[in-house]
């Protein structure tokens, strides 16, 4: 067990708004932010749950916004707020022990679509020498360090799904081990393109509930039918809780555990032993018991064998049923971003004593005997222990454990 | 500003993000804060919309916004409202 981790800075841009402000009201509220969505017009699945209110020309500059897509734009602007948020102002910590450390799922096809067309048509100098900067996964990271002037340990960690929770975990390992004094960790990702939504309606992985989109997303419910795509990013501020009691900065919580796992067995299909090897895993680094766990954000996708699995282990691993809630169906899945962001409304939790609801559950399905937060927010004042679990593609989970300051 | 050539002055703004106020004739790139990558992005631009190559010697770091309109009159068809 290692010296606790403060959080101490939290960055969001959801489609529940941009900023954590409007983040957390959007949660409380517990309304579906699905949409249809013009640029998907045509395809088999139409909608989503985009950022209504990026405006990245005005947050950024116009030259800043357009070498960018969406995922680094989002990243800049929630990692700006992040650091706003901690006081991590030029002079507080040594900009090479700053490490940024951000989780991205998949390259982002945003515009592949035309650069394809260019190809397929031979017109290769039609293609943009930005196609390959501004499209890999780790340029989010690289953005915001130049944004920030971060010169510590920089990377982007890819475990599809679970990308925002390994990056959060990966960047305290290098606090743990004393490579950085501050970490930018965190997730971001928009699949709100034609591209990702074709492919993952393929694989079967959406919701097609095209006619009620607002009811699409319902995690745990009888009549959940996959998830809904969409965007956002979250980035936290990290440092040793020490560094943050000397520079009287109070934490919103602390990150105290990360555990990982791969399930080993399928591509797509979750097992119950992987997550319960990733969740005993992160409550042993955290020095915990099952038993002390108060409450459990999940990944919770709103897909039949998703939320299947996670509430049987939630069910054996955690007998004295602590509440479970799932913000997908509030704001969608934002694949890489969305580990990271539920990672911050579990700190934003433990600072308010208020769990989120979880949209559009209705009924159980069968099997499922978890204490799931539906309707409206649920006060609890003696919540200590939170656990945000994190699956991805590639059996690859992901873990944390954050206790109340 | 009435020199500048209008695609320029519209790769610029709309797909740069350059302020307008600083488009000069003589402004160079570097004036204007556009590393290689900018240009390139610049010059496949121009190239798309003329059908004409353009290449490091008509677009490069050093070049001022004024000839590199010149360059860019010479293989657009002039528009009407050029003063």
């Amino acid at each position: 067990m290692n010296d606790p981790i403060a959080i101490t800075g939290i960055g969001l841009v959801t489609p529940a708004g941009t900023g954590t402000g409007a983040t957390w009201r959007g949660l409380l509220a517990g309304r579906s932010t699905a949409r249809r969505h013009p640029g998907l017009a045509g395809l088999p699945v139409d909608f989503c749950c985009a950022v209504p209110d990026l405006d990245a020309n005005k947050r950024l500059t116009p030259k800043l916004a357009l070498r960018l897509d969406r995922f680094t734009q989002m990243a800049i602007i929630a990692a700006r707020e992040a650091a706003h948020d901690a006081d991590l102002g030029p002079a507080s910590y040594d900009p090479t022990r700053i490490a940024v450390v951000i989780g991205t799922g998949c390259t982002s096809l945003e515009r592949y679509e035309s650069y394809y067309g260019h190809l397929l048509n031979g017109h290769y100098r039609k293609i943009s020498p930005l196609c390959i900067p501004r499209s890999i996964p780790n340029i989010s990271a690289g953005e915001v360090a130049i944004d920030l002037h971060a010169q510590g340990p920089c990377l982007t960690t890819c475990t599809a799904c679970a990308s925002g929770a390994t990056a959060i975990g990966t960047a305290k390992t290098l606090l743990d081990t004393g490579q950085c004094d501050v970490a930018l960790a965190g997730g971001t990702e928009s699949v709100c393109n034609r591209m990702s939504s074709a492919a993952f309606c393929q694989l079967g992985a959406l919701s097609t509930r095209i006619q009620n989109p607002e009811t699409a997303s319902r995690p745990f419910d009888a009549d959940r039918d996959g998830f809904v795509l969409a965007e956002g990013a979250g980035i936290l501020v990290l440092e040793r809780a020490a560094d943050a009691t000397a520079r009287r900065h109070a934490p919103y919580a602390y990150l105290t555990g990360y555990g990982a796992s791969c399930d080993a067995h399928h591509i797509t299909a979750l097992s119950a032993h992987g997550v319960t090897n990733a969740i005993r895993s992160a409550l042993r680094d955290a020095g915990l018991q099952p038993g002390d766990v108060d409450h459990v954000n999940a990944h919770g996708t709103s897909t039949q064998f998703n939320d299947q699995t996670e509430a049987s282990v939630f069910q054996k691993l955690f007998p004295h049923n602590p509440p479970v809630t799932s913000f997908k169906g509030t704001i969608g899945h934002s694949i890489g971003g969305a580990g990271a962001i539920e990672a911050a409304g579990a700190a934003l939790t433990l600072k308010h004593h208020t769990i989120p609801p979880t949209a559009n559950h209705h009924r159980p399905g069968p099997g499922i005997a978890i204490d799931l937060v539906t309707g409206v927010p649920r006060t609890a004042d003696s919540l200590k222990t939170v656990v945000s679990t994190s699956f991805g593609f590639g059996g690859q989970n992901a873990v944390l454990v954050l206790t109340s300051a | 500003m009435s020199d500048i050539n209008d695609l320029l002055k519209e790769a610029l703004t709309d797909s740069l993000g350059v302020p307008s106020e600083s488009i000069t004739p003589e402004a160079t790139f570097e004036d204007l804060e556009l590393d290689s990558l900018a240009l390139a992005e610049l010059a496949v631009i121009c190239e798309e919309r003329t059908g004409h190559p353009v290449g490091d010697d008509n677009i490069n770091i050093g070049s001022s916004l004024g000839e590199v309109s010149a360059f860019l009159d010479t293989i657009t068809t002039p528009h009407k409202d050029s003063a």
